[in-house]
């Protein structure tokens, strides 16, 4: 077994035991034990193996934590206000990054021959692609923990869902993983898992080099997104003083 | 040097799309929608501009070598 691919079975193996079986021995086993809940629980571990197998971008960045969701819906009080509190929040956050980033696998990108045989640059240009991972991870990990930790938020869950705040908080997290799993796959993710096979890592790197390593373009988008901020920004500095006058 | 200052700019301006983030979920909580997707936009656009000044960086270090 590689390197990359221990790293993938120890972090895949963390997350399942943070999600799932330590949740499991807190809340009690009585209330997972059941034939179907034995499956969901286990379910995880399979999905990972044949990604880790395959060492497809689908069944690591998809079907893993994918597979994680439906034990969670069995039961929802595997994540809930009991369960998590700040060291099991930041152990979970931590877990989830290092498995993104043992999934997605990054490689060391060179960029000319010289960088071939240079492992200093080599991995200069790999820790890029590790710190758009890891901010993109941390966005992710904010409304989650505002959601969990915020009095206010917790308050307003609890007076609209009633009995059902703990199931609706679980659906609400889910929908903003989904969501945000989607988002970052198509924009990011799935960039930085093509960087699997030599062939696509070839044909990403000359598309990576000529469009988006164009000094004119990326200043030109540069501006573009400051300008755009900015339009936003005085936006919300205009809204929120017409109605603080109102 | 150059790449450097360009790469802590970037991190930095990630950073602070985090917390517009952050800035959005009370504001929403709060019920001002609005202002809320403002942030939100606010957010997304300082990601972008970080993403391109790594790339700048990249590009420094690229033809520095």
């Amino acid at each position: 077994m590689t390197s990359a691919k221990s790293r993938q079975l120890i972090c895949g193996t963390v997350l399942w035991l943070v999600i799932l079986i330590l949740p499991t021995f807190h809340i009690g086993l009585n209330r997972v034990l059941s034939p179907t809940g034995i499956t969901f629980l286990f379910l995880p571990l399979a999905v990972l193996a044949k990604g880790i197998q395959s060492q497809h971008g689908i069944w690591l960045l998809f079907a893993y934590p994918l597979s994680l969701v439906p034990a969670l819906l069995l039961v929802p009080a595997l994540i809930g206000p009991t369960v998590y509190g700040w060291p099991a929040f930041i152990a979970l956050t931590i877990s989830t990054i290092a498995y993104v980033q043992a999934a997605s696998n990054p490689q060391p990108v060179a960029f000319t021959e010289r960088d071939k045989t240079s492992s200093k640059v080599i991995w200069a240009r790999a820790s890029s692609l590790n710190i758009v991972t890891l901010i993109v991870m941390l966005c992710a990990s904010v409304p989650l923990f505002v959601m969990h930790f915020d009095p206010s938020v917790r308050y307003r869950l609890a007076d609209t869902y009633g009995q059902y705040a703990s199931t609706a908080t679980v659906c609400i997290n889910l929908l903003f993983l989904c969501l945000w799993t989607w988002a970052t796959f198509r924009l990011i993710i799935r960039k930085v898992a093509t960087f699997h096979g030599r062939e696509k890592r070839q044909v990403e790197l000359f598309r990576f080099q000529n469009q988006h390593l164009h000094r004119a373009r990326v200043k030109t988008r540069l501006y573009w997104s400051l300008i755009t901020g900015s339009v936003f920004g005085w936006l919300l500095l205009l809204w929120r003083t017409v109605g603080s006058n109102a | 040097m150059r790449h450097i200052a360009y790469e802590t700019i970037g991190i930095l301006l990630l950073v602070a799309a985090v917390a517009f983030f952050y800035f959005s979920v009370g504001l929403l909580s709060d019920g001002d929608h609005f202002a809320g997707l403002l942030v939100v936009f606010v957010g997304f656009s300082l990601i972008r501009a970080g993403l391109e000044m790594t790339k700048l960086s990249i590009i420094e270090r690229r033809d520095s070598d």
